[in-house]
C-alpha cells in the first residue's frame, strides 16, 4: 500500500516535471566532486569521494516562474548511499507599489536511495509566502512563512514543519549593514513512538548486515500511546557588514536559539556530510553560533571567500551514549570550529570553484568527537534556449 | 530505485528535447546590444520596483550616480533581485551592462560588497531565469 502510493507520488512529480522542461527558458549543467576524510563524522571516520551531477531547467513568464533540477549524487567507497533527487517547483512575484512585493512558492521534492538507505527516501512539498518592503531607501523589511511535509518510506520519519521570520535591515553611508532577524519554528513528527514491537526493523548501511555505519543508528522508541511529537523553537540572529569599496566585504554575525517546547524523538541525532539525514535538521538544536566571513573580489572576476564558524549546540531529549549504545542519562552537548576557503572564478556561461573546508566537533559522547577535512571542486555551464530577445 | 531514476530521466530528456520554444519578448527598440556594453562605477540614489516588460514580472531598477560626476543611469537588473539580495541606497557598486536609450543600462553584471553577480551572459541572455549565480526558483528569498 505504502509503495503504492509512493509510486503514485512519483509519477505525478515525473508528470509535473516534464510538463515545465517543454516550457523551459534555460538550461545547465553541474558537475561537482567531493571528497571527505569522514563520512559519517563521527570518530570512526570512513572517508570517501562523491560526484554529484545536476541538471536544472527553468522557465519565467509574467511573474510566474517555473523550477526543476534532477540530481544525482554517487558515493565511491559507500556506493549504497547513492541517491537521486528531483525537484519541482513554481514561484510568482506580484507587485505592491514601487518599493514592495509579495512573493509566493509552491514546491515538491523526492529524493531516491539505493537499497541499502532506502528508509530514508522520501517525497516532500513545501509553501513559501514572503513580503519584501523598503521602509526607508536604506532600509529593508522582509517576512516569511514557511511550511513543508515529508513522507518517509520508513514513516518514523514523517513530519510537518512550520516557520515563521522577520528581518529588519539598514544601511549606513559609512558603508556598514547592520541586521536582525527574528525566527519561530516548529516541527512535528507525525507518528514517532511506536506501540508495539515491528516485525522487522529497517537496517541502513550495513550492507544487508547488522552494522550500522552512520553512529548510534535510529533506533525505535516505543510508547503504549503511539502517536506524534513536536519540537517548538525560536532564534535570534545579528550580522554587522562593512564594505570596503566595492571589493572587499567583511561580515561577523551570531545567533541564539532556544528550544520553547518538546524533545527529539530519536535516540541519537547524526549528520552525515552530503546526505540530508532527517534525525538532524535546524530544529533539532538550541544553542549559539557565530561566524566571519571575508570577501575579495580580485582582478578577473575571481572571487575569494574565507570564514571562520564557532557553534555551541545542545540536543534536548538526546543523551550521551555508552558505545553499546545504552543511554547514560546525561544530555548531549556538542561544539563545532569551522574553517572554509572558497575561491571562485565566473565566465560568461561557466561558474568553476574549488573550496576547502575543515571542521573540528567536540562531545561529551565520544562517538561524535570528531575532524576533518573536505575539498570540494565544481563546474556550472548555463545553456539558454528556447529565447528570444 | 533505478527504473525510477531511469523513468524520471527519460521524461526530462524527452521534454528538453521539445523544448525549442521562443518566449515572449522584450518591447522593440530596448534589447541588450554588446557593441554598446558600458562599465560604471557608482553610487546607488534610488531603488524602483517597477514593469519594465511585456510578459515579464517587474524588474528591480537602481538609479546609479557615477562616481565624481553629475550623471545618473537607470540600470536595469531583473525581477528575481528584488526578494533575492538587499541592496540600499548609499551602496556602491560596478556595473557592467549594455546602453539602451538615454540613461538607461541593462546590466549584465554586478560587483557589489566583494562579490560578482552576472545578471546576463556576454550575448545578453537574462540569467536571473537560468544561469549559475543567480536565486533559482524558490531560493529567490534568499536568507540571513
Amino acid at each position: 500500500m505504502i509503495r503504492t502510493k509512493m509510486k503514485i507520488r512519483t509519477l505525478v512529480l515525473l508528470l509535473f516535471s516534464t510538463g515545465l522542461a517543454v516550457r523551459a527558458d534555460s538550461f545547465s549543467l553541474a558537475y561537482n566532486y567531493h571528497s571527505t576524510s569522514n563520512l559519517f563524522q563521527t570518530s570512526e571516520a570512513l572517508s570517501d569521494t562523491m560526484s554529484s551531477f545536476g541538471l536544472f531547467l527553468d522557465n519565467d513568464s509574467e511573474g510566474l516562474s517555473f523550477l526543476s533540477d534532477l540530481r544525482y549524487v554517487l558515493f565511491r567507497e559507500n556506493p549504497g548511499l547513492s541517491f537521486g533527487t528531483v525537484n519541482l517547483g513554481l514561484d510568482y512575484l506580484k507587485a505592491s507599489g514601487t518599493k514592495s512585493a509579495f512573493y509566493f512558492a509552491a514546491g515538491g521534492s523526492g529524493s531516491f536511495f539505493r537499497s541499502e538507505w532506502s528508509p530514508f527516501n522520501h517525497l516532500s512539498f513545501d509553501l513559501i509566502a514572503a513580503f519584501k518592503t523598503y521602509l526607508a531607501p536604506s532600509s529593508i523589511l522582509k517576512l516569511q512563512s514557511r511550511s513543508a511535509y515529508a513522507s518517509f518510506r520508513y514513516a518514523l520519519f514523517d513530519h510537518l514543519s512550520q516557520s515563521l521570520s522577520l528581518s529588519l535591515d539598514k544601511f549606513f553611508p559609512s558603508l556598514t549593514t547592520l541586521k536582525t532577524e527574528a525566527v519561530w519554528k516548529y516541527k512535528y513528527f507525525l507518528h514517532p513512538f511506536l506501540r508495539t514491537l515491528p516485525e522487522t526493523i529497517p537496517v541502513m548501511g550495513g550492507g544487508g548486515g547488522p552494522v550500522y555505519r552512520g553512529g548510534h543508528g535510529f533506533v525505535p522508541v516505543y510508547d503504549p500511546y503511539g502517536g506524534g511529537s513536536g519540537i517548538q523553537s525560536a532564534s535570534l540572529a545579528l550580522l554587522a557588514a562593512q564594505g570596503l569599496g566595492s571589493r572587499v566585504g567583511l561580515s561577523v554575525s551570531g545567533s541564539r536559539q532556544w528550544t520553547l517546547s518538546g524533545t527529539n524523538p530519536f535516540a541519537s541525532i547524526e549528520e552525515f556530510y552530503l546526505v540530508s539525514n532527517p534525525s538532524s535538521d535546524e530544529f533539532s538544536w538550541n544553542g549559539w553560533t557565530a561566524t566571519a566571513l571575508l570577501t575579495v573580489l580580485l582582478p578577473r572576476d575571481i572571487e575569494v571567500k574565507a570564514a571562520y564558524t564557532y557553534t555551541g549546540r545542545a540536543f534536548p531529549g538526546i543523551e550521551v551514549m555508552t558505545a553499546e549504545g545504552e543511554p547514560t542519562g546525561v544530555p548531549r552537548d556538542d561544539t563545532r570550529r569551522s574553517f572554509e576557503a572558497r575561491l571562485e572564478k565566473i565566465f560568461p556561461k561557466l561558474t568553476v570553484f574549488i573550496a576547502y573546508s575543515r571542521s573540528d566537533n567536540r562531545s561529551n559522547d565520544p562517538l561524535f568527537t570528531w575532524s576533518s577535512p573536505y575539498l570540494l571542486v565544481g563546474i556550472e555551464w548555463t545553456l539558454p534556449f528556447g529565447r528570444k530577445e | 530505485m533505478r527504473r525510477t531514476l531511469a523513468l524520471i530521466l527519460c521524461g526530462w530528456a524527452a521534454a528538453a528535447a521539445l523544448a525549442g520554444q521562443e518566449s515572449p519578448g522584450q518591447a522593440a527598440g530596448h534589447f541588450y546590444n554588446v557593441d554598446k556594453e558600458v562599465r560604471i562605477e557608482g553610487t546607488v540614489r534610488e531603488i524602483r520596483f517597477e514593469p519594465r516588460y511585456k510578459d515579464r514580472a517587474p524588474f528591480l531598477v537602481l538609479v546609479l550616480q557615477k562616481a565624481g560626476a553629475e550623471e545618473r543611469y537607470f540600470v536595469e537588473v531583473g525581477p528575481s533581485w528584488f526578494f533575492g539580495q538587499d541592496i540600499h541606497q548609499g551602496e556602491r557598486l560596478t556595473v557592467v551592462g549594455s546602453l539602451a536609450g538615454e540613461g538607461a543600462v541593462i546590466a549584465r553584471q554586478l560587483r557589489l560588497r566583494g562579490e560578482t553577480v552576472i545578471v546576463r551572459d556576454k550575448k545578453g541572455f537574462p540569467s536571473w531565469s537560468g544561469g549559475a549565480a543567480r536565486p533559482r526558483g524558490k531560493r529567490r528569498v534568499g536568507s540571513f
